[in-house]
């Protein structure tokens, strides 16, 4: 029985022959997904443009290589871009042993409430939990990120680091326990049961630009 | 850590693989709640609380979104993609199979075929060589020495009769007989040496170190004191006193040590 062709294969298809029109319904369908993980490996706007745009650019050189049989298109794009990101974010970290979280990056992600003080509180939670990332070993702040942060599935993690689905869950609630261990050994004992420290991340009701998941 | 702590972790892991992406946090809940080890252990406690806690934290923040210029830059059309456009059809010929390979014509194939003949070596050199001159590559070669040196060798055996081997025997011989007569001939005039030696004469007894002349004075003026000493003594004495004749155990030199 012949395999029906991957429902990207066309899109690639008409982005191969020229066609304008297709390289923008591409750029719509996975721009957002590349500028996330451009985002979340750089904390920056304008680094994770430049990769994202680096990143498309690959894409656009590469379509030819694009086999639709092999992978996903978004496991394709996520692989291509993962492996710029990667690279600059080992380069960022070696460099300046942290990633720097400025205050506008924080804003982005926790945009403003009524609540000034719980607004600060939130900001400096964020903050910490970001900078225990980043101490993680690569692989498991790699899941963080993808599954946590960016909002991937098993299934797209699992295609774009070439894991099983079972590897990637167990691989990520080693990176969750792992992450949790580092933020514990920054608050110490003072924090009593810790139900305090997170409190002020109840429900989220409104947002001004990202939307609550 | 302590081994419980580690236990606790592998638990929580379980656990949190056990249950859905949803309910990671209440399982992480509910495992501080319920473990005999998180009632007692703090640190374990916290843990626990962390994890569920950090999954109310990233259900929080929201995903930053690209501006709309950005996303309207990235969708504008390459600047080669006219390029593309027109060279598609060129494109399309690349691919394996479309285009027919060059077959070589059988006349190349004939001639790719044929083994090239070698050089006249005469053609290419304009000195005249006499015999001794095309001799002279071959004589002055290594292997055509070994080669007349075994022939001559052979030629010699033939001609001769003789059997190498039994000359190569009898050879042998005469150099260990020759040998042997040195080694005996050297360890005789060794001895000789060294008995001759100043080292030679002190070891030796005092028969063989003095002259025989000397010995047989000595010896003699030893006998007449004895003899006129016992006289003297039967004079004084009266009847007969025994003497030592010690002289006569004395070894006298033997033949070969006697120089006069």
């Amino acid at each position: 029985m012949p395999l029906e062709p991957h429902p990207d294969a066309e899109l690639v298809a008409r982005c191969q022959k020229g066609d304008e029109g297709a390289w923008a319904d591409l750029v719509a369908a996975y721009g957002k997904k590349v500028y996330g993980i451009a985002w979340h490996m750089t904390y920056d706007r304008a680094e994770a443009e430049e990769l994202a745009q680096d990143c498309f650019l690959k894409v656009w050189q590469n379509l030819d290589r694009y086999e639709p049989t092999e992978a996903s298109l978004l496991a394709w794009i996520a692989a291509l871009s993962r492996n710029l990101c990667i690279d600059h974010y080992r380069r960022r970290k070696r460099e300046k042993g942290f990633l720097f979280l400025s205050d506008d990056a924080v804003s982005t992600l926790l945009p403003a409430t009524d609540d000034p003080q719980a607004d600060a509180v939130r900001r400096e939670r964020v903050r910490m939990l970001l900078d225990a990332i980043s101490e993680l070993p690569d692989e498991l702040a790699e899941v963080v990120i993808l599954r946590d942060l960016d909002g991937l599935d098993y299934r797209e993690i699992g295609d774009l680091l070439k894991l099983a689905d079972g590897t990637v869950k167990s691989r990520l609630n080693r990176a969750r326990i792992e992450l949790a261990r580092v933020v514990r050994g920054r608050v110490g004992a003072s924090t009593g049961d810790g139900r305090s420290l997170y409190s002020p991340f109840g429900p989220r009701t409104t947002t001004a630009t990202g939307g609550a998941r | 850590m302590s081994a419980a702590c580690r236990a606790f972790e592998q638990r929580l892991a379980e656990a949190l693989d056990r249950v859905g992406e949803s309910a990671t946090a209440a399982a992480a809940r509910a495992l501080a709640a319920a473990d005999a080890h998180a009632a007692e252990c703090p640190a374990c406690a916290l843990l626990a609380t962390l994890v569920a806690g950090h999954a109310g934290v990233f259900a929080f923040l929201a995903r930053p979104e690209p501006s709309p210029e950005f996303l309207s830059r990235l969708s504008e059309t390459p600047a080669d993609v006219r390029a593309r456009q027109e060279a598609s059809e060129v494109l399309s010929f690349l691919t394996p199979g479309t285009l027919a390979r060059p077959e070589p014509s059988r006349a190349l194939l004939k001639r790719l075929l044929a083994v090239p003949e070698p050089a006249i070596s005469s053609a290419v050199s304009n000195v005249r060589r006499g015999i001794f001159g095309r001799l002279k590559p071959v004589v002055t070669d290594w292997r055509f020495a070994v080669v007349a040196a075994y022939a001559a060798t052979f030629l010699i055996v033939a001609l001769l009769r003789v059997d190498p081997m039994s000359v190569a025997r009898g050879a042998a011989n005469d150099l260990t007989s020759a040998g042997e007569r040195a080694l005996s001939e050297a360890r005789v005039a060794a001895v000789h040496r060294f008995d001759e030696s100043a080292l030679g004469r002190a070891t030796a007894p005092i028969t063989k170190r003095l002259d025989y002349r000397v010995y047989r004075a000595f010896a003699a003026g030893r006998a007449r004191a004895v003899a006129y000493s016992q006289l003297v003594f039967e004079r004084i004495f009266g009847g007969a006193v025994d003497v030592l004749q010690a002289s006569h155990d004395t070894p006298e030199p033997s033949e070969p040590f006697r120089r006069s």
